[in-house]
């Protein structure tokens, strides 16, 4: 898809790419408003306008684009792999390059239609915009990426004169052409960074000064936004000479949530796992994943720890979920309630270190949580840890049919078992 | 990064943003180990001085708090080690600064969620300062039998249990902090136990990595193997392989990389740790156990093999001879709380206060057993709320009613009286409501207001013991006392108290006896023969109708009765009724904003 495109048109932004997927409070924001953001920065990209229904595409058609012959008709979904996806009503594809006057046809196919894609799982995402971009005529596509490295302890400024393909590729066929400039942490960009960056880039047409500048600017949007991440591929030259950030990946840190307001507001629920929503609002750590047997555990290592053995043993995980070291009652429940509510689930097993929590205290809760739960599916329940025998005797004595194990091991097993029957 | 050991069994640290219990915990493992001093030596809780109270062992010890960094640093100038439990949102900026203190040498970071460019900072200061950063999101770290941070390990039992209290032979290092409890708790079970453990956090950018901890472990001559717990996401393990590639460690490394059922799921999954994201083969926990495996580390097949792989390594170090088998030791018992030990049922103590009136432990309040919903429900009074909480019973309603009167009548007489005045007097002065109420109410005595107690028991005693009026007012004036609740410096017998005639009249209406108010005005008939002042007062008027309430009731034993009047209750009425009338005036002369009051010459007599 992406050869096509790249020999079709100039590819504008894609904000929604692989490394999106649903993830537990992870940012991820559409291609329009990663373009807007950008420009917001006074970064050059193609001109695009996001509309919701027909009456807004057939206005942005005459207002913003009034001498296009040709536009560009992009789904907005958060998950990669649009351009080859298909739309429960038989459409295919969420990416388009049509003539003007096609424009509000093709995007009435799209708009509110369900979008499947390689990404999206079999359930496919809701198309809530279109975003209606210009068509580039490019002329020389370049490389070029901010990250944060490990071994400057700082902002890592990757270029490359070729662009277009994944820098692994770029990697493999053009070493020499890569360079790397890393930013002082302390000091911030300097003109000789930008500088050393653009003779890396090595524009063939676009302006030496012109193009110091918007280096400058995306490394100012990567350190204001708090960005992990900030991947201009291909940053182009266009016939008109101009540098364009013609597609971008831009990741931001979760952790900076806080004091990135505008940022994370951008956020778009309709998108997201509705079982990951309302984990989120217990406050329990929750990926949603496709086994049979639901988890339920203390502390992400261990959490890991117990898929990795249920795997061992044959069966799938359904989910990761964490209830954190120290889980209330009422998280228990709540993390009960999302397990049970999914179907897929045929077994569930709790897997609990009493390293600061007690067992007795977490046995009690699990025994209240089913009270309130109607459980369908047998629970395998290992517990380890401060007052261990006092939470086992918990467990005995509240007559409900658990599945005790002895270890880690020894619960993983059962938990298969169980669910295989 | 330093290059050996971290901390000792005289290792302080300070700590930031006070916590109860993680404090206590580290002073538990102290006493734990037989550390002679505290490894807190101060604690920094911004905006606040002064001390925190917490047990060392048996004894309580005050460990100072400090409002800044700066002062914390200079107070406890050998104090290294700075522990962070700050939120996430200003940990960065705290770590800074406890950073640049020259004394402090470790920075643990408990805060999960710390944007990404400011722990980079961090590291980039340390790293440039020779400082050690661990963290963000971990628990922290243990040096077994020498210090301990924070949360590290959970409780006593767990410490015990892993046999923490006293050093092993073990160096590990982890991600995660709850599966370092896991692993400690798996290493005490098949080698003489941890030397050190360290959690380094969960993050994508970690203030220390796993290969720095291995690579100090490698210089420190107690460490004779060790173990290491990755996770998938990242590069960090592969600069543990570096190292053992080219020859850094040569000591035996068991190590296990979780996250193996990633490669399960088609999509890329993070698993609660922000780092720990597959990404490509390298970052999966395959591809870096394979790496490992190939670098020389020992690597079980899976995770349950290995703690077998574990003990297989120590089993073959004790065997050539570099592990001598230690000796054990009994560590202490750490006195428990005594909270707890109630809870528990181990103990019993004697309470130190009793009280029969209230409750307020249940899902609501209750008076005398009477749940505060039913009072309301019931449309009960104040003189209800009297009789349960003063008496401890449900009165007839007559009988609040007429308690109801008393508080009523008693509430105010004007602005003169010496409870009155005295309140005034205190609230021009320009003090608060209470100082105003109580100067008032001080007055309260003998001489004002404080007369029905005495009035009821010397009418109760004379009706009692069948004295006439005549015995019992000559009787009294023998022994010079006046007769309590008789005389009235304005009100005659030609101008009764409009209150005792209010009173009188109720309780001839309602009150099924009202024998000691008849006495009561026997005596007054006899005590106005003798003067015209010695009416019967408010103070004996509702002193013998309570009489008649407590013995006409039919509520109250002769034994009640006269605890009643012997502990004095009747004087309480005046006190709660006098109450409402001194905040009155409080009020009334803070409203009008009067100013001080100064009494004036020309009303004093000035006499030698």
């Amino acid at each position: 898809m992406r050869g096509l495109m790249n020999k079709l048109v100039s590819r504008s932004l894609s904000v929604a790419g692989k490394w999106q997927q649903q993830q537990l409070r992870r940012l991820n924001i559409h291609e329009y408003q990663g373009a807007d953001l950008m420009n917001k920065y006074g970064i050059n990209v193609p001109k695009g306008v996001a509309v919701s229904t027909i009456d807004e595409v057939k206005e942005a058609v005459k207002s913003a684009f009034p001498n296009e012959n040709e536009l560009v008709v992009k789904s907005q979904i958060l998950a990669g792999g649009r351009g080859l996806g298909t739309f429960q009503n038989g459409f295919k594809g969420g990416v388009h390059i049509v003539k003007a006057d096609q424009v509000e046809d093709i995007a009435g196919k799209m708009l509110g239609q369900i979008l499947v894609t390689k990404q999206t799982g079999p359930q496919g995402k809701v198309v809530g915009k279109v975003y209606l971009c210009e068509k580039l005529s490019l002329v020389n596509e370049m490389y070029f990426a901010i990250t944060l490295d490990r071994k400057t302890a700082g902002p890592l400024i990757i270029a490359c004169s070729k662009g277009g393909t994944s820098i692994e590729d770029l990697a493999e066929k053009y070493p020499d052409m890569i360079i790397k400039v890393p930013v002082d942490v302390f000091k911030g960009i300097t003109d000789e960074d930008a500088a050393r960056v653009v003779d890396g880039l090595a524009p063939k047409v676009a302006d030496r000064n012109d193009s110091i500048e918007q280096v400058k600017k995306l490394y100012k949007l990567f350190c204001e936004r708090d960005c992990t991440l900030l991947e201009i591929n291909p940053l182009a030259e266009t016939s008109s000479n101009q540098l364009v950030a013609a597609d971008a990946k831009l990741n931001f840190d979760d952790n900076a949530a806080f004091r990135q307001k505008e940022i994370f507001a951008l956020r778009d629920p309709s998108q997201e796992d509705p079982r990951e929503v309302a984990a989120a609002k217990a406050d329990l750590n929750y990926i949603g994943l496709d086994g049979e047997i639901g988890c339920m555990v203390n502390g992400a290592g261990l959490a890991m720890a117990t898929m990795d053995i249920i795997k061992f043993h044959g069966g799938t995980p359904a989910n990761f979920l964490d209830v954190g070291g120290n889980a209330s009652e009422g998280q228990v429940v709540e993390a009960f309630k999302i397990l049970t509510s999914d179907d897929k689930v045929k077994a569930i097993l709790v897997n609990i270190f009493g390293g600061i929590m007690k067992c007795d205290v977490i046995a009690s809760g699990i025994v209240n949580a089913a009270k309130q739960v109607a459980l369908k599916v047998p629970v395998v329940v290992r517990l380890e840890g401060t007052n261990v025998d006092q939470g086992k005797r918990i467990l005995k004595e509240s007559g409900m049919t658990l599945i005790t194990a002895e270890d880690l091991d020894d619960a993983a097993e059962k938990a298969v078992k169980a669910a295989s029957k | 990064m330093a290059t050996g050991q971290l901390f000792s069994r005289t290792t302080q640290a300070l700590f930031y943003n006070y916590k109860q219990l993680p404090i206590q915990r580290m002073l538990d493992f102290d006493f734990l180990c037989g550390r002679e001093t505290p490894s807190v030596a101060g604690i920094i809780n911004p905006g606040a001085e002064g001390f925190q109270k917490l047990f060392f062992g048996q004894e309580e010890i005050a460990i100072p708090v400090h409002s800044t960094i700066e002062a914390a640093c200079t107070a406890h100038p050998t104090a290294d080690v700075f522990i962070n439990f700050a939120s996430f949102r200003s940990a960065a900026a705290s770590s800074m600064a406890a950073l640049k203190q020259p004394t402090i040498r470790v920075v643990a970071i408990i805060a999960e969620g710390v944007p990404m460019s400011d722990t980079k900072q961090l590291i980039a200061y340390a790293r440039s300062n020779k400082k050690v950063v661990i963290g963000p999101a971990t628990v922290g770290g243990i040096q077994a039998g020498a210090f301990k941070i924070g949360d590290t390990a959970g409780t006593i039992d767990n410490i015990v249990q892993c046999k923490l209290y006293r050093p092993g032979s073990v160096g590990f290092v982890s991600k995660s902090g709850g599966m370092s409890n896991e692993m400690y708790n798996t290493i005490a079970r098949v080698t003489d136990g941890i030397y050190e453990g360290i959690a380094i956090g969960g993050d994508v950018f970690p203030g220390s990595t796993l290969s720095d901890h291995i690579l100090r472990f490698n210089n420190i001559p107690q460490v004779k193997m060790m173990v290491v717990l990755g996770e998938l996401g990242g590069r960090d393990e592969y600069s543990l392989v570096e190292a053992l590639k080219q020859g850094k460690v040569n000591k035996p490394v068991v190590a296990w990389v979780c996250g193996t059922c990633a490669r399960l799921f088609k999509s890329e999954v993070q698993f609660g740790h922000a780092g720990a994201k597959s990404g490509g083969e390298m970052e999966s926990a395959q591809g870096k156990n394979q790496a490992l495996r190939d670098a020389g580390a020992i690597v079980p097949t899976s995770y349950e093999a290995f703690e077998a792989m574990i003990k297989e390594t120590f089993d073959k170090l004790v065997e050539q001879g570099k592990i001598t088998p230690l000796k054990e030791v009994m560590p202490p018992q750490i006195p428990e709380d005594l909270n707890s030990a109630i809870k528990s049922g181990k103990v019993r103590a004697p309470t130190h206060i009793i009280s029969t009136i209230s409750d307020d432990r249940g899902e609501e309040p209750c008076y005398a057993g009477v749940p505060m919903s039913s009072i309301v429900e019931r449309g009960y009074g104040v003189g209800d709320v009297i009789s349960l909480l003063w008496f401890k019973r449900s009165l007839p309603r007559y009988c609040t009613h007429f308690i109801e009167i008393c508080i009523m009548l008693c509430a105010d007489h004007g602005p003169c009286v010496s409870g009155a005045h005295n309140t005034i007097v205190t609230a021009r002065a320009g003090k608060d409501l209470v100082s105003s109420l109580v100067s008032g109410l001080l007055t309260i005595g003998p001489r004002f207001g404080g007369a029905i107690d005495d009035a009821a028991r010397y009418f109760k005693d004379a009706y009692d013991r069948g004295l006439t009026p005549y015995e019992f007012v000559e009787g009294m004036k023998k022994k010079g006392i006046r007769v309590p609740g008789i005389g009235h410096r304005i009100k005659r017998g030609d101008n009764r108290d409009k209150r005792v005639e209010l009173l009188q009249r109720f309780a001839r209406t309602h009150f099924p006896s009202v024998k000691y108010m008849e006495y009561a005005i026997q005596v007054e008939t006899y005590t106005l023969s003798k003067a015209n002042n010695l009416v019967l007062n408010v103070d004996g008027a509702i002193g013998s109708l309570f009489l008649d309430l407590l013995a006409g009731s039919g509520m109250f034993s002769k034994q009640e009765i006269d605890e009643i009047v012997e502990i004095g209750y009747l004087n309480g009425l005046f006190v709660l009724a006098r109450s409402i009338g001194l905040i009155g005036h409080t009020f009334d002369q803070k409203r009008l904003k009067q100013p001080l009051y100064r009494h004036p010459w020309e009303d004093v007599l000035y006499t030698k």
